[in-house]
């Protein structure tokens, strides 16, 4: 009865410290590639995650509404150029939901 | 879950993808050749002038070439560490090649080397080469190269084996680079189609 309580205790534990934004796969896919570079752009953020041109605008439309990453429109040469950066607090963001995530699964027995 | 968010899964995948152009084997290919050309002719400042424009070389295709088809990426500090280590090891490599060959020319390195270098050219050349190769094939994680240090030891011990010039063994390595250079550049043109990448990129 103990082990049930602690088990639904984690669970809705995990449920309220899990990060909505970032737990949708896609989502956390984008964060995931942008947390290993410094900065990239649309073309190269849609080729790595597989995501079409709609879906990943949507995507990223939420990431930048909660302040997760910036979009920089820059020029290079003449063209125009969208550049995707995590920013600190996306960043520290994603380290809670893995350290989150992370403790979670630990604690499963195998 | 955790299997979705290996980080360096996907820090290794990003990298080696950026690197899938095939410009990298492109430009060793051509310093290889271009060392020989300059070891030839004895236009000792032909090979400086490769070395300097290397890099510049290499950037201006990664602008022209990678960039407008995968798009554009910056590395953190340890990618841009490990890209540089990289064109270091392969110039060195280049360096090597020529500087022995030039020295071993003009007679201007002690007896006892020059006795070493005479009896077995191929095999030190070859296995000084191959070391270089495995350890930047381990360093980027780009597989290819583990390919390459084989044909470098085959080309150099057979080489050495049926005595064939160091220059030629040598040559072949390059030719090989360069040919594997232009076909995986071709794929990777034929796979990016440029209209595709220029459309979203200016979103």
């Amino acid at each position: 009865m103990k082990n049930k309580d602690r088990k639904t205790l984690d669970e809705s534990q995990l449920r309220t410290s899990l990060d909505k934004v970032i737990h949708e796969p896609a989502r956390l896919s984008i964060m995931a590639h942008l947390y290993v570079v410094e900065s990239t752009d649309f073309l190269f953020i849609m080729r790595q995650t597989g995501l079409t041109f709609g879906n990943l605008s949507a995507h990223l439309s939420k990431l930048e509404a909660v302040g997760y990453i910036q979009i920089v429109k820059e020029f290079i040469g003449k063209k125009p150029h969208t550049m995707l950066v995590l920013t600190v607090k996306g960043r520290a963001a994603f380290e809670n939901y893995r350290k989150n995530i992370k403790e979670f699964f630990d604690d499963l027995p195998t | 879950m955790t299997e979705k968010i290996n980080l360096k899964k996907i820090e290794k995948k990003t990298y080696m993808s950026y690197h899938q152009d095939g410009l990298i084997d492109l430009l060793i290919g051509c310093g290889i050749l271009f060392a020989i050309l300059c070891f030839f002719t004895e236009m000792i400042w032909l090979g400086g002038a490769f070395v300097i424009l290397a890099v510049p070389l290499y950037t201006y295709g990664k602008q022209k070439i990678t960039a407008p088809r995968i798009g554009h990426v910056k590395f953190g500090q340890k990618g841009q560490h490990k890209t540089l280590f990289i064109l270091l090891i392969l110039i060195g490599n280049i360096f090597l090649l020529f500087f022995l060959g030039l020295f071993l020319y003009r007679n201007s390195i002690p007896i006892w080397i020059t006795d070493i270098l005479s009896t077995y050219p191929s095999l030190i050349i070859g296995g000084i080469a191959c070391v270089l190769t495995v350890l930047t094939a381990l360093i980027s994680g780009i597989k290819r190269f583990y390919f390459y240090a084989a044909a470098i030891v085959i080309s150099f011990g057979i080489g050495q084996i049926i005595s064939i010039d160091l220059l030629l063994s040598s040559a072949i390595v390059g030719i090989l680079f360069l040919f594997t250079g232009i076909i995986k550049i071709l794929n990777f043109i034929r796979k990016y189609p440029l209209t595709e990448g220029e459309i979203f990129n200016e979103k």
